[in-house]
């Protein structure tokens, strides 16, 4: 057990020094020293959270099932950590984080900490045990059954928790608008939606289509009540 | 209301730590805009305002993945440095003034990572090749202190900002700058960005059934908006 949070707690310093080259290699062999010192030249990287399934597997002093599996055991755990946590994890703690907002601003930071890492933190205590445990440790919870059927309910979550936080602000709307604003918004968000689309996911699209978007719905709205004069 | 100098320091030094928690200290998620605006805020005595930047920045940069080597902006800086602009700066020219603080600080902070990890590369090579852990101790200490001083340094200026801002008219937009303000179609805007990139993300995960519960949620949400307004504050 003082392996498994030596390594839990070590890991938290894996990008530390994070490189185009090495990528988590640095990380890596701090994270595992000074058990292997001889972690390896070539890169090393693999979603933070569950990376500790191929560190503890490396921390092995018999047996070399990291440095056979390795490229394959990091690819896997990047894309699966990928899914879970930045698809669906982080999400649902932003997202929820947006109803709770209601109550207070520091109340809605809380909830958003809480819920992320009430889920982040057992995966990546887990990660460090399993590895530690070794390979068949670490297959059975990368098989079907193990971790990628977390995926689905996580994404579940996220969705019911975006639907709820739409459902519980767009009234508040009512009644600080007025109708040709938001007439002018809607048409706005529509040509907006029809832009963006494909390109939502570029870094700079979001801020410059919401800017768009804006000014778009103040020039529509302002016509509008030109019209309707 | 006028930033006190303990306030822009303490601030400061929360914007280094969020910024380092976004890759150097394993991402609490402290670096999350909607919490790193709130703290700042909380510091700076207007919680409000800061959640309303920081709620921009959240919808805008919702679920950004570091895929393919692509460099995120340092949304934790960027946050806090908007934040101490729209707590410090009233009415709307200070909310403007955060949007485009913050929207500086992000993109400053795409080429000051790049270079951060170049520096990275170059202790990280030195220490695994001279197998000293003293130098290995010495690379991951620089590459947590890189990301603290470059969030610190935007909170610094964005602080000196407010300071030359806050004598400024409170309120020199009129006609259509008046209106962004006044509308919640900034956050519309950015609304629509969050979930049109969510959702299609959920849905690969979780099939089409994600629809459903979408609606639920939506059922759901607005039962919670009449319950709150009979039993809210």
């Amino acid at each position: 057990m003082t392996r498994a949070i030596r390594l839990f707690a070590r890991g938290f310093l894996l990008e530390a020094c994070f490189n185009a080259k090495g990528q988590q290699r640095g990380g890596a062999a701090w994270a595992l020293s000074p058990a292997r010192e001889g972690f390896g030249s070539q890169a090393f990287n693999a979603n933070p959270s569950v990376a500790g399934y191929a560190l503890g597997l490396a921390a092995q002093v018999e047996g070399d099932d990291f440095a056979r599996h390795r490229s394959a055991l990091t690819s896997t755990l990047g894309s699966l950590g990928d899914r879970i946590l930045f698809t669906c994890v982080r999400p649902l703690a932003v997202v929820s984080s947006l109803v709770v907002a209601a109550v207070h601003p520091i109340a809605a930071a809380i909830s958003l900490l809480i819920v992320y890492n009430a889920i982040e933190l057992p995966l990546r205590y887990r990660s460090a045990v399993r590895g530690l445990s070794g390979l068949t440790a670490v297959l059975a919870d990368l098989s079907k059954e193990g971790l990628p059927r977390w995926t689905k309910p996580f994404a579940r979550a996220t969705g019911l928790a975006l639907g709820l936080s739409a459902g519980f602000w767009i009234p508040a709307i009512h009644g600080s608008v007025g109708a040709s604003d938001l007439a002018g918004a809607l048409v706005a968000l529509g040509a907006g939606g029809l832009v963006l689309r494909g390109r939502h996911d570029q870094t700079w699209a979001g801020p410059i289509g919401a800017l768009l978007v804006a000014v778009m719905g103040i020039l529509c709205a302002g016509a509008l009540r030109a019209v309707l004069r | 209301m006028i930033p006190s100098l303990p306030g822009l320091v303490l601030t400061a030094l929360w914007a280094g730590l969020s910024s380092a928690d976004q890759r150097a200290l394993g991402g609490r998620q402290i670096h999350q805009p909607v919490v790193a605006a709130v703290i700042a805020g909380v510091i700076l005595g207007s919680p409000e305002r800061a959640l309303l930047v920081g709620l921009w920045f959240q919808l805008v940069w919702i679920a950004p993945t570091p895929v393919g080597g692509r460099i995120l902006p340092d949304t934790g800086a960027t946050a806090v440095s908007a934040a101490v602009i729209a707590a410090s700066v009233p009415g709307g020219l200070g909310l403007m003034a955060a949007l485009v603080v913050g929207l500086l600080v992000a993109a400053v902070s795409i080429p000051w990572e790049r270079a951060l990890r170049k520096g990275n590369e170059r202790r990280e090579e030195r220490a695994l090749a001279s197998q000293d852990p003293r130098l290995l101790r010495r690379a991951i200490l620089s590459g947590i202190t890189g990301p603290f001083l470059r969030g610190a340094l935007c909170a610094g200026a964005a602080g000196a900002i407010a300071l030359a801002l806050r004598d400024w008219p409170a309120a020199p937009f009129r006609g259509p700058g008046e209106t962004i303000i006044r509308t919640p179609i900034l956050l519309l805007a950015a609304a629509l960005i969050a979930a049109m990139t969510l959702l299609p993300r959920v849905r690969q995960e979780s099939g089409r059934s994600v629809f459903a519960w979408v609606v639920c949620g939506l059922l759901l949400g607005l039962g919670g908006r009449l319950l709150w307004h009979q039993v809210g504050p």
